[in-house]
């Protein structure tokens, strides 16, 4: 199915969200104030590396209209945060690790007032050498950032011995070895990291500020507080973007730490230019690949290497460096696997949790070296991923048990079958150019699946048009050179094996006769609200007023887990099921005592109960009124589903995509254009047809970047790209055509229901941009992002002689 | 200390150009002119430039930003001219050339905000090649009279390294479209970077006068085979499709489009982009006209101006693009350009 708005009918709902969004109206949490807040400022380090040798704060603590000065003496508790493993300190006592690293924090009367105290607060540092090049970083002479070293994690998963492995290596009719390289990416949302902080009269404190998991924030502030976790109540909703950015503390420590010691609300917003300074970024990754063919093509022996830039601090990057591991094998069959990672500490910022998750330079270099191997051996590269695909029983990438779908061979055939990667033969055979690769893969497809694709939806047909439309367009100039690539993903879902990933929601009829639907995820741009109301009116039958959701706030939520890892869109229909036979159970019966008709001939609907003649029996307010003395709470806690292989961060369930670009390289400059993408995605049912939508062109747009344009460049421990004018995201011009097919079928057993999106629109583009980069001008791209000066050609007579826009 | 430090500058908003110009005296040409402030902004932002503590806020001096055709056929466009001003204005339609870099440049907020003056005296805005390949020209006021000089003599200061500009911009004007005044010519006469009034000799180029509509370009091309028919080409290469200071752009005009090789051809052609000011490749323009007329292929000329090219664009390198890529991008558009132009076939293309 290619979802469009037309072809959703009325599943494609408005988001209830999002006209406050568009109009400005919506209050975000950093547009929040209250009457005396003061204004919080951070003073970060001047230095990449440096030891602290004093900090002194009178001066600033002197000037007027600043109410309080903060450091390291100012933490009751454990001063270090951290997801998964608590090391990065609030504020520094003896030592800087990278330019984002706090010192001090300032309350003031106002912004002005507080940037001045910056100013005023001397701090004496010892230069220290930083260390950039995270290939350094585990030589003996490399200066060691934390008291273990620089080693932050290591991976390690074979099948063989490695003489086995190099035997086969040995047998193999072809062997690729090559480096890839991916950016430092940052998440780039509209809203910057900031919020209110607020003592309240009752001795508690609310922060209001933004987070995938406020209950895990709730805890880190505790433990930093050194106070009880039920005393801090973390409002965490609505959110201007996070992408994996805003999941670890940022700013909260500062405004806890300010509004307790000053006893007024403190306020506090990162200016662009200190979100990139501070902030997460996506792990560079310099990925080795050794991979190996037998002579009619199957994938034999596979040794990876993976060197993971984690930054100053761990934050998730031992996770991240997992998912890479179990990523860069992909869904295929092999001989023999060798992988192994590590992740280094460096002075270069703080690289954190991305949408993606690691899963992106991994399939970049992993979907690089097959489609080399399919060109050494001729064969098309999407019948040589076919060869070697993994079958539905087939157990995970790290050899563990997962819930068996056909997802790679479903979106497989959808992608072969699209107009987009089929028009990639007529593109070759009427430029007259590598015809005899072309008829091979024709003839490589079956004739059922030509009528298929014959036979697609109209609605399909009419938007590839456009896409084929090589012949339907204005010829490109000479110097235009036209490529097809694709590239195939599994994406794991879920925190995985051995982490605590635990999922739950609420349901109640509340007093004023709505039905609440409690979850403790976040909305930050994904559309949340928006799937979850179309669970509740489709699995339940209410209608739009019925239900209210409340969500982001710890006081209410039961604990859901993190709306991360591709996981709530899943979690919430998991428990809605659980919760549905309760729920419709207490209200049929709270109506069939008000009516005196059997329960069970009344159906839970709009507006209320109904009996089976169509008439209303209860409305809901008054099952309301009627079961106050004893309310319907239906309640539900659970954990997401894993695998029984007890390798930490396997997964159980995946997602499949497959992705074709068109793109056209101006040899003048070397600039690639992708005009066209197709992304053929199996992840279950369409839980909500705009949101699935929204996230597979968010995440290819961010993939795009990650491919063409991304780079938060750091030039020894410094970031060069310091605000967005330089850190070039994406325009609406850059980002081309796109459809997206969903595939919904999954196995009749399956009971895990809609799987998220929220990632993997994000992971396999990169790869098919790169192929196509090589099926237009012959020219391997293994370094992220692009560099048009690999790609630029010398002016050539030869270029008009050949006329325009075909290939070679 | 006390807290006036940290408010913002002075703000002087003189009513005329002289006003102006003594305000600027009076505080030591430490009053820095502002119109859109949109580059100025970015500036501050990264701590390029420190934010001054006066600033000259020209936008309300009577006139500054009016856009309008003069007897002679030119265009004279005020500096306080926003660049939407500029890109709406029907008197505009004539010169598609600077609709087409105006509208690649920054985003619509920007466009409405930054005027041309501000695009021009930065030294490095994209509006630049356009306007050297137009053959513009400046009009200064130095606080006794409004002085006129060819942006490309101005632009070669800058180049050279010359002390910040004192003058204030009042206008820039365009010679009437078509001409090859100011431009490398097949006779040889190549106008040297000190050759000045553009205004006067604009008359005398051989296209049609100004006026037309927007669609008058493609006119152009579609009529390009007719002798006296001229063309022009634009490209702009960023880091992104829109939205994005160029790495490299390249402006032309020339004529006519065919046959090639007819008597008569002219030539401009100009680069920039990055932080070095935009250049007249004045040795590209005669070695494609030379070329030319040696050869009467438009090819032949394009390969002449590509090896000229590279020889004379002298760019500056960044984080982002080195020297040597803007140098090998810019002489490949030029070539571009010119075997579209003198093949009659576009230039429109962006």
């Amino acid at each position: 199915m290619i979802l469009t708005r037309e072809g959703s009918g009325e599943r494609w709902r408005i988001r209830p969200d999002g006209a406050a969004k568009v109009d400005g109206s919506l209050a975000y949490l950093t547009d929040m104030s209250r009457p005396g807040t003061l204004w919080a400022r951070v003073l970060r380090s001047e230095h990449a590396h440096a030891l602290i040798r004093s900090i002194r704060t009178e001066r600033a603590e002197a000037l007027a209209g600043v109410h309080a000065v903060i450091t390291h003496r100012d933490v009751p508790g454990l001063n270090r945060f951290g997801i998964a493993f608590p090391h990065q300190p609030a504020l520094c006592s003896d030592r800087v690790r990278y330019v984002g690293d706090a010192v001090a924090a300032v309350a003031a009367d106002t912004p002005e007032i507080a940037a001045l105290a910056l100013e005023l607060i001397e701090v004496e540092y010892e230069p220290l050498p930083p260390l950039t090049d995270p290939r350094l970083a585990l030589l003996p002479d490399a200066p060691q950032l934390h008291e273990d070293g620089n080693l932050l994690h290591r991976t390690e998963y074979r099948t063989g011995e490695p003489e086995e492995l190099e035997a086969l290596f040995a047998e193999c009719a072809f062997v690729v070895e090559r480096e890839y390289a991916t950016p430092r990416q940052m998440h780039a949302y509209m809203e910057t990291e900031g919020g209110l902080f607020i003592p309240e009269a009752d001795g508690r404190l609310t922060v209001y500020s933004a987070t995938q998991h406020g209950l895990m924030d709730r805890m880190q502030l505790a433990r930093m507080l050194d106070w009880e976790e039920e005393r801090i109540r973390v409002v965490s909703s609505p959110i201007g973007g996070s992408f994996g950015g805003k999941d670890e503390l940022n700013v909260q420590p500062y405004g806890s730490l300010l509004a307790l010691k000053t006893g007024r609300p403190v306020r506090l917003h990162n200016s662009r230019m200190e979100s990139v300074r501070a902030g997460l970024k996506r792990h560079p990754m310099l990925i080795t690949m050794r991979t190996g063919t037998d002579r009619s093509g199957r994938l034999l022996a596979h040794r990876a290497r993976i060197l993971s830039d984690t930054g100053a601090y761990a934050t998730l990057g031992a996770e991240v460096l997992n998912f890479s591991t179990e990523h860069v094998i992909g869904p295929y069959r092999w001989g023999m696997l060798d992988v192994e990672g590590h992740a280094v500490y460096t002075n270069n910022g703080v690289s954190g949790e991305f949408r993606g998750f690691g899963g992106n330079q991994a399939i970049f270099a992993l979907e690089s070296q097959l489609d080399e191997l399919a060109e050494l051996h001729g064969i098309d590269p999407w019948e040589f991923r076919r060869m070697n695909m993994r079958e539905p029983s087939d157990p995970g990438p790290l050899g563990q048990p997962i819930a068996p779908t056909d997802g790679a061979r479903q979106v497989w055939e959808a992608l072969e079958r699209s107009p987009l990667w089929r028009s990639r033969h007529g593109a070759k055979a009427g430029a007259g150019g590598q015809a005899a690769r072309s008829g091979e893969a024709e003839a490589a497809l079956p004739a059922d699946k030509r009528a298929a694709a014959a036979s697609n939806a109209a609605r399909a047909a009419a938007q590839a048009e456009s896409a084929a439309g090589a012949e339907a367009a204005p010829a490109p100039p000479p110097w235009v050179r036209v490529g097809y690539g694709a590239a195939l993903t599994m994406h794991g879902a879920g925190l995985g094996f051995g982490i605590p990933d635990p999922a739950g929601g609420i349901l109640r009829l509340a007093a004023d006769g709505v039905i609440e639907a409690v979850f403790g995820y976040e909305e930050f741009g994904q559309g949340l609200i928006a799937t979850l109301s179309g669970m509740l009116i489709e699995q339940f039958g209410f209608a739009p007023d019925d239900f209210r959701i409340l969500i982001g706030d710890t006081d209410i939520v039961p604990n859901s887990g993190s709306s991360t890892a591709s996981r709530a869109t899943s979690m919430m229909w998991m428990a809605l099921r659980r919760l549905r036979p309760e729920l419709t159970r207490r209200l049929t019966e709270a109506a069939a005592e008000a009516s005196g008709i059997p329960a069970d001939r009344l159906r839970v609907g709009a507006g209320g109960v109904w009996d089976a003649g169509g008439g209303l029996v209860a409305a809901y307010a008054e099952l309301a009124r009627r079961t106050a003395a004893d309310p319907i709470v239906c309640e539900t806690t659970f954990h997401y589903p894993t695998t029984s292989k007890p390798h930490v961060g396997a997964h159980f369930l995946y997602t499949y995509a497959a992705v074709a670009a068109r793109v056209e390289v101006d040899l003048l400059s070397g600039r690639v254009k992708v005009t066209d993408q197709h992304h053929a995605v199996a992840a279950g049912p369409v839980a909500n047809p705009q949101g699935y939508l929204g996230q597979i062109e968010g995440g290819a747009s961010m993939a795009l970047g990650f491919t063409l344009s991304e780079d938060a460049v750091m030039e020894a421990g410094r970031y060069a790209t310091r605000n967005l004018d330089t850190y070039l995201v994406p325009s609406a011009a850059d980002v081309g055509r796109l459809t997206v097919e969903a595939i919904e079928e999954l196995p009749e057993d399956d009971t895990y229901g809609p799987r998220g999106v929220g990632e993997i629109g994000s992971v396999a583009l990169a790869p098919a941009i790169t192929a196509a980069i090589r099926d237009a001008v012959g020219v391997r791209v293994r370094k992220l992002p692009l560099e048009p000066g690999v790609l630029l050609q010398p002016w050539s007579d030869e270029w008009q002689a050949k006329g325009g826009g075909c290939d070679e | 200390m006390s807290l006036k430090e940290t408010a913002g500058p002075l703000l002087l908003q003189p009513a005329t150009l002289e006003e102006a110009w003594r305000l600027r005296w009076r505080h030591g040409f430490a009053a820095l002119p502002v119109a859109g402030g949109t580059l100025l902004r970015t500036q501050w932002e990264n701590g390029v430039l420190a934010p001054p503590s006066v600033l000259l806020d020209l936008r309300r001096i009577g006139g500054l930003a009016d856009i309008g055709p003069q007897p002679d056929g030119s265009l004279r466009i005020g500096s306080q001219a926003t660049l939407s001003a500029v890109l709406k204005a029907p008197a505009s339609a004539g010169w598609p050339l600077l609709r087409e870099a105006l509208r690649m440049i920054a985003a619509p907020g920007v466009r409405n905000l930054g005027t041309l003056g501000g695009n021009i005296a930065s030294a490095v805005g994209d509006s630049l090649p356009a306007l050297l390949a137009l053959d513009a020209e400046l009009e200064w006021y130095d606080g006794a009279s409004l002085a006129g000089q060819s942006l490309e003599a101005w632009l070669e200061e800058r180049r050279a390294g010359a002390a910040p500009e004192r003058r204030l911009l009042a206008a820039v004007t365009l010679p009437a479209p078509g001409g090859a005044a100011g431009a490398a010519g097949a006779a040889g006469e190549a106008g040297g970077a000190s050759e000045g009034s553009g205004r006067a000799r604009a008359a005398s180029g051989n296209g049609a006068g100004a006026g037309g509509a927007e669609g008058a370009c493609a006119a152009d091309f579609s009529g390009g085979h007719a002798s006296g028919g001229r063309w022009h080409a634009w490209r702009k290469i960023g880091r992104r499709e829109s939205f994005t200071p160029a790495l490299v752009c390249v402006a032309a005009a020339g004529g006519p489009a065919a046959p090639v090789g007819a008597p008569g051809a002219w030539l401009r052609l100009a680069a920039g982009g990055g932080s070095a000011p935009p250049q007249r490749l004045r040795l590209a323009e005669r070695a494609a006209l030379a070329a030319l007329a040696a050869s009467g292929d438009a090819a032949r000329a394009a390969a002449a101006a590509f090896e000229a090219a590279l020889t004379e664009y002298a760019p500056a390198g960044d984080a982002f693009a080195d020297a040597d890529y803007r140098r090998r991008c810019a002489a490949n558009l030029a070539a571009a350009a010119v075997w579209e132009g003198w093949t009659a076939r576009g230039g429109e293309r962006r």
